[in-house]
């Protein structure tokens, strides 16, 4: 390529030396394809006055060619290369300057990309963050279901649920964070079903166990009254007094007017309860009489009650005769513990 | 900007010097031209033009000689090839310049376009782990 560039030069020295010419000194060739190169129609376009200023040093090193003064031309040759090599730097600037702007325009476009990336990469981790609070929002659901009993009143729906949070816990540790915020919404639907379903039982045996809560204490109240004894049966609490009639009559004995005004008392202090007051005698005597005798003998108590300040709308009241022995008629100690009035305070209907 | 600013100084430098003129005009032309050499020195790009630089600092002292001499015509000539090597120095200098503020530029692009590409990429994949 720099033959072919190099030819014409070449030839021409040729011929001025076969002609006897002066040949042109290599500064001033080498200069010569210079400025016919390939920086010369840029050069011309950006930088017509340096142009003109080396074409002006070349023509001067010419013309001192002819004038066979080598000094002089090698001055003006030198003179055009350097302002020529002047002109080919500024080019050059400008194409860096060029190179710079395009980098800043990168560089712009890039923080761009690295901004919208960032929010995507922020907003993806609130992404995450919000399966993880799934994740425990499930385990909450479970343990609220855990809360009302739910292994006992709802075994199956609890462990399906169970099952469920396991798997959601496992995907969000494995870092698969959409699966695990999906499975996680089923578990929180899944212990919801297992909080309803145990939800009717647990309420039924909270109130069950808040009456018999009030039992205990009422029983504690009662052991402080002399001949009376209390156990819970389903119907209610039972609080057995003897002792209060004398053979087969049917008005209190004076001296247990006190037990049945402690009792109404404590029938006061729960005005939650309804109460029945039941009778019962032995088995001595006409089944028809003992059943009269029952009765007088709980609206006896009853009315004593009323006496009382117990509200005659909470109480109702029955004879039972001999009916209902708690203990052994054929002996003395069985008759007298079968002769009582039994005070019920009646376990609340559902 | 301040280059081309620094430039267009050159050429009015150049422009301002008077060929021909008196040898005192002379004398103060070449202390101005001394005076830019070593400012030339004092920038660290010269190390890639010490060769240009020497060839002004000997035309300078030849220069000097003329001076000295009170050679007028070689004088004039001689300062004027060392205005045009100044002011090709100038221009070579301003090029280096450009270069390392390209090179400083492009660095940087490359740097932000991989750490975009980076943070695209972490994005993306924390993207496909929480859906989209």
């Amino acid at each position: 390529m720099s033959l072919l560039k190099f030819t014409p030069a070449l030839i021409a020295s040729a011929l001025m030396i076969a002609c006897g010419s002066n040949p042109k000194p290599a500064e001033l060739q080498d200069f010569e394809a210079k400025r016919v190169g390939e920086y010369a129609p840029k050069i011309a376009e950006n930088y017509p006055a340096l142009q003109k200023e080396f074409d002006g040093y070349y023509k001067e090193a010419l013309k001192a060619h002819d004038d066979d003064n080598k000094n002089m031309t090698l001055y003006f040759t030198d003179l055009a290369d350097t302002t020529f090599r002047t002109a080919v730097s500024l080019l050059n600037q400008k194409d860096f300057q060029a190179r710079k702007a395009s980098a800043e325009e990168r560089t712009n476009q890039a923080g761009v990309v690295l901004e919208k990336a960032g929010q995507r990469k922020e907003f993806a981790s609130l992404k995450g963050q919000v399966a993880e609070v799934k994740v425990k929002d499930a385990e909450l659901a479970i343990l609220k279901a855990k809360s009302i009993n739910a292994a006992e009143y709802a075994p199956e729906q609890l462990a399906q649920a169970e099952a469920t949070f396991e798997k959601a816990k496992a995907a969000f540790a494995a870092g698969d964070t959409a699966e695990a915020q999906k499975i996680a919404e089923t578990a929180i639907a899944q212990a919801d079903v297992a909080l309803k379903t145990a939800q009717p039982a647990y309420d039924k045996q909270a109130k069950i166990n808040a009456v018999d809560a009030q039992y205990k204490k009422i029983m504690a109240d009662a052991a402080r009254i002399p001949s009376v004894t209390s156990r819970i049966e389903q119907r209610g609490l039972f609080i057995s007094m003897r002792d209060l009639f004398q053979g087969q009559k049917t008005t209190v004995r004076g001296d247990k007017m006190v037990a049945i005004m402690e009792m109404a008392k404590i029938i006061n202090n729960y005005p939650d309860f309804k109460i029945l007051i039941e009778g019962h005698t032995d088995n001595k005597g006409k089944a028809a009489k003992l059943m009269e005798i029952s009765e007088n003998r709980a609206q006896t108590v009853a009315s004593t009650l009323g006496k009382e300040g117990v509200a005659v709308a909470r109480i109702s009241t029955a004879g039972k005769g001999g009916t209902e022995p708690i203990d052994d008629n054929s002996k003395k100690a069985g008759r007298e513990k079968n002769q009582r009035v039994e005070i019920i305070f009646l376990r609340p209907a559902d | 900007m301040l280059r081309k600013v620094g430039f267009l100084a050159v050429c009015l430098l150049f422009a301002s010097q008077a060929f021909g003129a008196p040898l005192s005009k002379q004398k103060e032309t070449l202390e101005n031209f001394s005076a830019k050499a070593e400012e030339f020195k004092t920038n660290p790009a010269i190390n890639e033009l010490l060769a240009d630089l020497t060839k002004l600092t000997d035309c300078l002292a030849e220069s000097r000689v003329h001076i000295k001499n009170e050679d007028e015509k070689p004088l004039e000539r001689n300062l004027k090839k060392a205005q045009v090597q100044i002011r090709f120095i100038d221009a070579r200098l301003n090029e280096i310049a450009a270069r390392e503020e390209a090179l400083a530029a492009e660095d940087i692009a490359n740097k932000s376009e991989n750490a975009a590409k980076k943070l695209d990429q972490e994005a993306r994949t924390l993207e496909n782990k929480v859906g989209n």
